[in-house]
């Protein structure tokens, strides 16, 4: 009762006053080391902006795209909600996100990384700014790296250097493994991320039509594949499967001599690791060349739902959130932001080589028409790498399959 | 709610005992039709619809006919796959997962020492749930230090024989069934309500009559519970043919598809593809095939469950 | 009033002899029973140990391989830790109300529904006794949008009306549970009663009820437990943080990228030991409140 009064009393306040309006903002940060953040950005905007209050609500990472899904079916969506930067095309393709560039984004274009800003443009137009990003490097372990006799200065840049590099660390007793030195699918690198590193690309021109099959994703497929032969498929599932949950790091414990994971990794070796002595490069290619798809990022973007009852102050708050909110959100997270400006003020080492690294980062939209192909690429992966089946064949049918899903939904 | 005063009945004198009866049978099942009609009738009509045109939630909702099933049946390989994997499942989880609810609610129905005790901690997988718990499991399915392959090693198992559970398409399903067993134990509770309702002096004539325990545990105890023993198998196939979210958290339908069930294909077709209309015609699929299976159970019910208080 | 006898064929035969052979056996079952359920305790406890081990770590312990048991030194201040990283209390108010009003709602509405199936003659009601088991039967991925819909129209977003409000009408599950438990229930015990003039929701409140709490005690708590600890629904329909349960509560330790273990399994344990400590409190009256044994005096 108390609470339908105040919101009474709020109500005509607010008609009274100048049109002000409240934002809902949806994202997931919720823990106790993110909150702090975010209701720093949230309280600067709000204190600039009287008559656009916005309130931040956390939702969890794995409730969010279908509890925004359902708003915005309800037609009653948030007003800001940050987002998985994979599948803003998707969403703009299937009419959930707003159009941006009708707001007046196309001119923000040249304050964001081009490689991020892409991830939210559909047929031309802008459907989401970039907030924060990551880009992949290479960690290695220089105590191990020194005690089987390679130089912990000199870490591997070709694949064949990482490849000969990675059997110097392995260590066997008997038919185990009790370490090894570096495999291809541990750690968040998938194939496709590295027929991107090889220069290729698992699409069409256009990312509609998957080309699956082509020669370098066959060649990488067959790299991997031997890879593992060496160390003998059961090796490495049994090594996989120990570390698969998150709840266990072979880096950390010295189990795996070198992982490729993302910039944001180094803050959890500060917490869990504090004493492991590891290095942080640029993921090997087969050159030793760096080119624009050497490292694989992901992040969040900010969209304005459709169904917003405020699109203009929506975006108004989204822009100033991309820009200024992601600077605050730089200094005091280790997420890299999106916006080109926003990371300048960030000195650390880390935030250093992510921004230089940002170049040979590619950001990878899900193709709109068949946004699950990652499951079916896997399978594939799996069944060649594992389960002895040939690469060519295995990549061909998950062409057909994903081929399929694509003529189903355009 | 006990209250004792009878609600004035419309026309009561004008009603036959029969009729009365009847009505008063729809007030008791007003509740549930009431909420059926107004709040789950509705959806599932719409996503009957929904089954028969490309709906994607927010952009498109075209009448397509059949098609949808057309191309689940002939054309998608996934489907078939799902399907026999989630037949898999079922197929053991559910005969494993009551056997397990009752051989326990048996054990505690022994008047054991620590009853208290043991029945809170046999409770406790009801209550350990939510995605911590579903992690914790990898630890014990890990292959290396995992409880589970530790103790075949124990038992002499070759190291290289261990199996590799989530990561191996064939005991990926097995272990996701072990954890259903466990799941299950919790239901002890069903078993034991009904237990508590066989009445002693059954088991003492019985006894005097010089029957087994096996013998009494087949002519007194499992007809006076199977009423239970058929609820959680119909409910049971029920949310078998429904798993899914486990799967998506520990093994996202892998390794090779191995783990690709029925409700996973679902959750992902619905909210990855954003295909609302293909998923629910597979919704709708799995809803006749349960309902068949409902059936001939409650077909072959007649032959093996016991109501000692049935109303025809 | 005597009760009927179910229908058991045991045929008569001799009186063995040898009774203090039969005591022997009697109590070697118990303690065979007894190794049985010490063992399967075991196997129950070894992930909720694990809980407790991992949320007493230090940080740098947690991902330690080969895991350790015992962590060097104990964080009990983990908990401490735990519970304020976040309105914990709040949330357990919330969390409280809600299942104790789902709680209400099921066991009403659910052994209403359920004498009427069960006890109660009407045309069509093996027919929509199959349409409330089919409702089971149709996955709710595909019904969760126009759900959320219809409710959004009712204006019922942010509010816990539909989490609570469906409960009071009669959910399949239970109602299919308390049926299978009443039709165990013999006829003549509600005979009598309307022999004596008692209407049906007479019968049904001060004769079913009683002779059949174990059967609505086991509702209670697994409904309790099933809103305590339920994830996705108040996620989805709750809006405003202040109205968020302990199961979105414990969702803020987890993140994308990097998961606070020791805190996650920490916060865990306190959450669920209410519902355990209210189940080992209570258990005594859902198991053992009644039985068609105990004197009826209908």
């Amino acid at each position: 009762m108390k609470n339908t009064l105040f919101l009474l009393t709020a109500a005509l306040l607010g008609s009274a006053g100048a049109q002000k309006v409240t934002l809902d903002l949806w994202a997931h940060w919720g823990s106790e080391q993110r909150r702090p953040t975010i209701n720093r950005i949230i309280d600067t905007w709000n204190k600039k902006n009287p008559n656009i209050q916005v309130k931040y609500t956390f939702v969890p990472f794995d409730q969010l795209p279908t509890k925004t899904l359902a708003a915005i079916a309800a037609k009653n969506p948030p007003d800001v909600v940050v987002i998985d930067i994979r599948t803003t095309t998707l969403r703009a393709a299937k009419n959930q996100a707003s159009n941006l560039s009708k707001l007046g984004a196309d001119k923000l274009q040249n304050q964001f990384y081009p490689n991020l800003w892409s991830t939210a443009t559909y047929k031309g137009d802008q459907y989401g700014l970039p907030f924060v990003t990551d880009s992949r490097f290479l960690y290695y372990n220089k105590d191990l790296f020194k005690e089987v006799g390679l130089n912990p200065a000199k870490p591997p840049t070709t694949w064949a250097e990482l490849e000969a590099d990675a059997k110097k660390l392995d260590k066997k007793t008997g038919p185990v493994y009790q370490r090894i030195g570096f495999h291809p699918l541990y750690g968040s690198f998938g194939l496709e991320s590295w027929v991107s590193n090889a220069g290729g690309s698992m699409w069409d021109e256009d990312r509609v039509n998957p080309r699956f099959a082509n020669p370098t994703a066959v060649k990488t497929l067959t790299w991997i594949k031997d890879w593992t032969d060496r160390l003998g498929a059961r090796n490495v599932q049994a090594f996989k499967s120990s570390f698969g949950s998150g709840a266990q790091d072979p880096f950390i414990s010295g189990k795996l001599g070198m992982i490729i994971d993302i910039g944001g990794y180094a803050a959890t070796l500060k917490k869990y690791a504090p004493n492991l002595n590891y290095g942080m490069v640029r993921i090997p290619t087969p050159t030793g060349q760096p080119g624009p798809g050497t490292s694989s990022g992901g992040g969040f973007n900010l969209e304005v739902p459709v169904g917003t009852k405020h699109p203009k102050e929506a975006f108004a708050f989204a822009r100033w959130m991309a820009t200024e909110g992601a600077r605050i959100w730089a200094q005091e997270q280790n997420d890299f932001p999106g916006a080109k400006n926003a990371s300048l003020s960030v000195t650390s080492p880390a935030f250093r080589m992510m921004s230089a690294n940002m170049k040979y980062t590619e950001v990878t939209p899900a193709p709109p028409y068949a946004p699950s192909y990652g499951t079916l690429l896997d399978k594939a992966t799996e069944d060649t790498v594992y389960r002895g089946q040939d690469p060519k064949q295995a990549l061909e049918e998950a062409n057909t399959q994903v081929q399929r899903l694509v003529n189903s939904n355009k | 709610m006990s209250r004792a005063s009878s609600p004035p009945l419309p026309r009561r004198q004008s009603l036959n005992g029969r009729q009365r009866e009847a009505l008063w049978g729809y007030l008791f099942i007003a509740p549930w039709l009431i909420g059926f009609l107004c709040f789950v009738l509705g959806p599932m009509l719409f996503s009957l619809y929904a089954s028969f045109t490309n709906y994607d939630i927010t952009s498109r909702f075209d009448w397509v006919g059949v098609r949808n099933y057309v191309q689940l049946l002939t054309q998608d390989s996934r489907f078939w796959k799902a399907l026999s994997n989630t037949a898999y499942y079922a197929v053991f989880a559910v005969p494993l997962g009551i056997a397990t609810g009752l051989l326990i609610a048996l054990l505690l129905n022994q008047e054991v020492r620590g009853q208290r005790l043991f029945r809170t901690i046999f409770f406790l997988p009801k209550v350990l749930t939510g995605v911590a718990v579903l992690l914790l499991w990898l630890w014990v399915f890990n292959p290396q230090v995992g409880l589970i392959n530790t103790a075949l090693y124990r038992l002499g198992v070759n190291e290289n024989n261990l199996p590799l559970w989530f990561s191996d398409p064939a005991w990926s399903k097995p272990a996701l069934i072990i954890m259903s067993m466990w799941a299950a134990a919790g239901g002890f509770m069903f078993y034991l309500a009904a237990l508590k309702g066989v009445p002693r002096d059954l088991y003492e004539s019985a006894q005097i009559d010089g029957a087994s325990p096996w013998r009494q545990f087949w002519a007194v105890t499992v007809p006076l519970i199977s009423p239970v023993i058929f609820f959680k198998l119909i409910t049971g196939i029920s949310g078998a043919m429904q798993f899914w979210s486990e799967s998506l958290i520990l093994t996202k339908g892998g390794p090779s598809d191995s783990t690709l069930f029925y409700g996973l294909y679902i959750w992902q077709t619905a909210f990855t593809d954003l295909r609302m209309g293909y998923a629910s015609a597979m919704a709708w699929i799995l809803l006749l095939i349960t309902l068949a299976i409902t059936g001939l159970q409650l077909w072959f019910s007649r032959r093996w469950v016991h109501y000692e208080g049935e109303v025809r | 009033m005597a009760l009927s006898r179910p229908e058991v064929q045991v045929r008569p035969r001799p009186l063995r002899t040898g009774g203090p052979r039969r005591v022997g056996g009697l109590k070697l079952g118990r303690l065979l029973a007894f190794a049985a359920l010490v063992a399967l305790s075991l196997m129950v406890l070894y992930p909720a140990l694990w809980m407790v081990s991992t949320s007493l770590k230090p940080d740098a312990q947690v991902f330690a391989y080969p895991p350790r048991w015992i962590p060097d030194p104990v964080m009990w201040g983990n908990y401490a830790k735990a519970w304020a990283s976040a309105p914990f209390t709040r949330y357990a108010v919330n969390s409280l109300l809600y299942a104790v009003s789902v709680t209400f709602g099921t066991v009403l509405s659910c052994s209403l529904a359920a004498y009427g199936f069960s006890k109660l003659r009407f045309p069509g009601r093996d027919f929509l006794f199959l349409v409330m088991l089919s409702t089971m039967m149709i996955p709710g991925l595909v019904t969760m949008v126009p759900q959320y819909v219809l409710f959004s129209k009712l204006g019922w977003i942010n509010t816990y009306l539909p989490l609570v409000v469906p409960s009071f009408f009669a959910g399949a599950f239970f109602t299919f549970l308390l049926r299978q438990y009443f039709m165990g229930v013999p006829n003549e015990l509600l005979e009598a009663a309307r022999m004596d003039g008692a209407n049906e929701l007479w019968i049904w409140g001060r004769v079913m009820l009683p002779l059949t709490t174990p059967a609505l005690a086991t509702v209670a708590i697994f409904t309790f437990d099933g809103a305590w600890n339920d994830y996705v629904n108040p996620l989805l329909y709750l809006n405003d943080e202040r109205l968020y349960t302990l199961q979105v509560g414990l969702a803020s330790f987890r993140s994308a990228n990097d998961t606070q273990w020791q805190l996650l399994m920490a916060a865990s344990v306190l959450v669920l030991l209410p519902v355990l400590l209210i189940f080992f409190v209570f258990q005594k009256y859902f198991i053992e409140g009644a039985s068609l044994t105990g004197s009826v005096k209908g």
